[in-house]
């Protein structure tokens, strides 16, 4: 029973004295510039909770597969008979590949908007170091990951990586120390083993990256351009998150019942099948390799320059100011990355089971650099000199929308949660009536609404005070 | 557009007559629930104090009660689904096992000669790879064409199926007698092993054949 005056209730007593006690205070006092919820700067944020889904399914997932190859491929019959025949199987796999397809995908645009926005610059050189290494393991667990299905796209990706590492200096006694003996049955519990231990680094290296963003707080935008004013991290920021995370959930639920990934052809000895293709984001490595020329250059030494000049650019880039337009080496490197990589993906994505001639490529890649070499020189011909006016802010008068809003909120929040009682309450009858399938669609759209639901209310609960 | 299809078929079946009766028992619980809340709420009005705190009236008090109301409703609900199939997949989900290869070191056999017509392959696995470790290192036998059987001096030859460029699984076309590396258009010439065009540098290993009296063919070891 709520009292007036300055009484408080329970649960509120018992949050303060939670946040006491477990040290968090630190965190509710934190202030996060506006800025952080914009899409751009959410990608990082996304990615973190695509390695929590990742870890949570992985788990499920764990407890289902057989790690061995035996006489038929075990392995591959195990997965199957995950996505077929365990409930709900087909939407845990669905969301684990999935989400590890977003995870580089989204880690690979987060480091792309750091890098163009100048984040990385002092005191936030180590939180970029450690975050590329992050995305390295990410790329790492994933390839072990997509191994272990053993279809055949698995076996061609293994049969190229023990190629690759054959070829390296002290190749053999790395062979044995990764691959055992080289037979499927060696190989996959270790892949089993190496991808969750891969995983676990990403999580030590995640927690370290959060770490330095708490200690030197989230960059300010490359322009100075702030909206103003900050919110409260605790509760504003955060719920927003979760709101956005639920929602984000239960869309990827609602994709990976609708569109299972597929399961590729059964690989047995002395079948012929097509030639697996490598995932999307090692196809420009791949079509490096395809060129014919040397395999450690190819596989190795190439890219790791590649990366290299990204990991040692906060101290080479002059760092008078951070837009990207003021900083050439930086913008123009970064740009003729982008567009070998794009090129090599799509001529790899172009040419499958083909050789790719290496003049083609050299002079690809040549005419690829000096385009955006040339479009990166442009655009830094000239310096963009600092704003010094922030934009107006609307505090403390919310405009007409935001003030309709608010005051219909209450019921905005009631209708998505009765939609989605009536969605989740379908989700339960189908459930009960094992089509497995429908409840996840169902129970996929319900999660959305609640989040969406969550997200109303709390813009009715905590921002209101803030806006109005 | 057959998962779509399949989605509403089944949304037909959930709403079929068994579960109607499910469904209305679940409208009646939700109906009684109902009435005894707005009963309670206005048996009890006159029981709880007025809000009287400056700057919040009892109208927006009692929607930030509600909104707080759908907020742990909607956390419970998030919760509740993900709990159901979790708990649904743990209970009744069942796990593969089979037999696990002994890697046993006898010979296979791997085809008889009435099997093969000349122009003809088999793929098979050695037990041991080239360089003596155990392993599954996939192979390929191959009954030589008359023109080509000449050349090599025997009928039956076999070799690692493995391409020496990346390691893909050569094959023999017998349309232009050669073993063909599918990746990157590697060629191997049949009697011999070595590399006719290609990127591949090294040839295929050999492998050496024991054919028994009454032709049952077997891998004896690496050449």
């Amino acid at each position: 029973m709520r009292r007036a005056g300055p009484e408080e209730s329970c649960i509120k007593k018992f949050v303060r004295w939670l946040i006491e006690r477990t040290g968090a205070s630190d965190f509710t006092k934190t202030i996060i510039p506006r800025h952080a919820l914009h899409p751009m700067y959410s990608l990082g944020g996304l990615a973190s909770l695509m390695f929590f889904l990742l870890a949570f399914t992985g788990i499920i997932q764990l407890m289902f597969y057989t790690p061995a190859f035996g006489e038929e491929n075990i392995a591959y019959e195990s997965v199957r008979h995950f996505t077929e025949s365990v409930p709900y199987g087909f939407v845990v796999r669905g969301i684990h590949s999935y989400a590890a397809t977003l995870l580089v995908l989204l880690s690979m645009l987060h480091f792309l908007r750091v890098y163009f926005t100048g984040a990385y610059a002092k005191p936030r050189e180590l939180t970029y170091v450690v975050g590329i290494a992050a995305g390295l393991f990410s790329i790492a667990s994933a390839f072990l990951g997509y191994s272990l299905r053993m279809d055949h796209i698995s076996v061609e990706a293994m049969r190229i990586g023990q190629f690759l590492v054959l070829q390296l200096p002290g190749g053999n006694w790395l062979y044995s120390l990764i691959f055992g003996s080289g037979s499927f049955d060696e190989i996959i519990p270790r892949f089993l083993a190496l991808h969750i231990g891969v995983a676990g680094l990403i999580g030590v290296v995640l927690l370290l990256h959060f770490y330095m963003i708490h200690a030197h707080h989230i960059s300010p935008p490359y322009d100075d351009n702030d909206p103003e004013p900050a919110i409260p991290f605790y509760p504003n920021f955060l719920l927003t998150e979760l709101a956005a995370a639920v929602v984000v959930i239960g869309a990827l639920v609602m994709f990976s019942a609708a569109f299972p990934p597929e399961l590729g052809f059964k690989f047995v000895f002395g079948e012929e099948l097509p030639v697996g293709q490598p995932e999307w984001y090692l196809m420009a490595l791949y079509a490096l390799i395809k060129t014919g020329i040397d395999p450690v250059l190819a596989g190795f030494v190439i890219p790791s320059i590649g990366l290299l000049i990204f990991v040692i650019m906060p101290w080479v880039d002059p760092l008078y100011s951070r837009h990207p337009m003021n900083r050439r080496i930086a913008t123009t490197y970064g740009l003729i990355f982008v567009g070998e990589y794009v090129m090599l993906f799509m001529y790899g994505q172009l040419t499958p089971g083909e050789q790719i001639p290496l003049i083609n490529a050299l002079l690809l890649s040549i005419a690829v650099a000096t385009v955006m070499g040339y479009v990166g020189i442009r655009l830094t011909s000239r310096p963009v000199p600092p704003k010094r006016t922030p934009k107006q802010s609307s505090n403390g008068n919310p405009s007409y929308a935001v003030r309709v809003l608010l005051k219909n909120v209450w019921w905005i929040a009631g209708l998505l949660l009765a939609l989605a009682l009536v969605l989740g309450g379908l989700g339960m009858m189908s459930h009960l009536s094992e089509s497995y399938y429908d409840a996840a669609m169902l129970f996929g759209g319900s999660i959305i609404l609640l989040g969406w639901a969550f997200f109303v209310a709390k813009v009715g609960l905590v921002d209101a005070k803030y806006l109005t | 557009m057959s998962t779509v299809e399949h989605f509403f078929a089944n949304l037909l079946a959930a709403t079929s007559l068994t579960n109607l009766k499910n469904l209305g028992i679940a409208l009646f619980l939700a109906l009684v629930v109902g009435v005894g809340a707005i009963i309670y709420y206005f048996y009890t009005k006159s029981l709880r104090p007025k809000h009287n705190n400056p700057g919040s009236n009892e109208r927006t008090s009692s929607r930030r009660s509600f909104l707080a109301g759908v907020f742990v409703l909607a956390l419970a609900g998030v919760v509740a689904q993900f709990l159901l199939p979790l708990l649904e997949l743990l209970r009744k989900g069942t796990v593969v096992t089979g037999e696990i290869s002994s890697g046993q070191e006898i010979p296979p056999k791997i085809a008889n000669v009435a099997e093969m017509p000349p122009d003809s392959q088999v793929s098979f696995v050695m037990r041991r790879n080239p360089d003596g470790s155990p392993g599954q290192h996939p192979a390929i036998l191959i009954h030589l064409p008359e023109d080509k059987v000449a050349l090599a001096g025997k009928e039956f030859v076999a070799y690692s199926a493995v391409c020496t460029h990346l390691g893909c699984i050569v094959g023999y076309r017998s349309e232009e007698d050669v073993l063909f590396c599918p990746c990157h258009a590697g060629y191997f010439d049949p009697t011999n092993g070595k590399v006719i065009s290609g990127p591949p540098k090294k040839p295929l290993r050999e492998i050496k054949l024991r054919i028994e009296e009454n032709g049952d063919i077997y891998a004896e070891g690496w050449a």
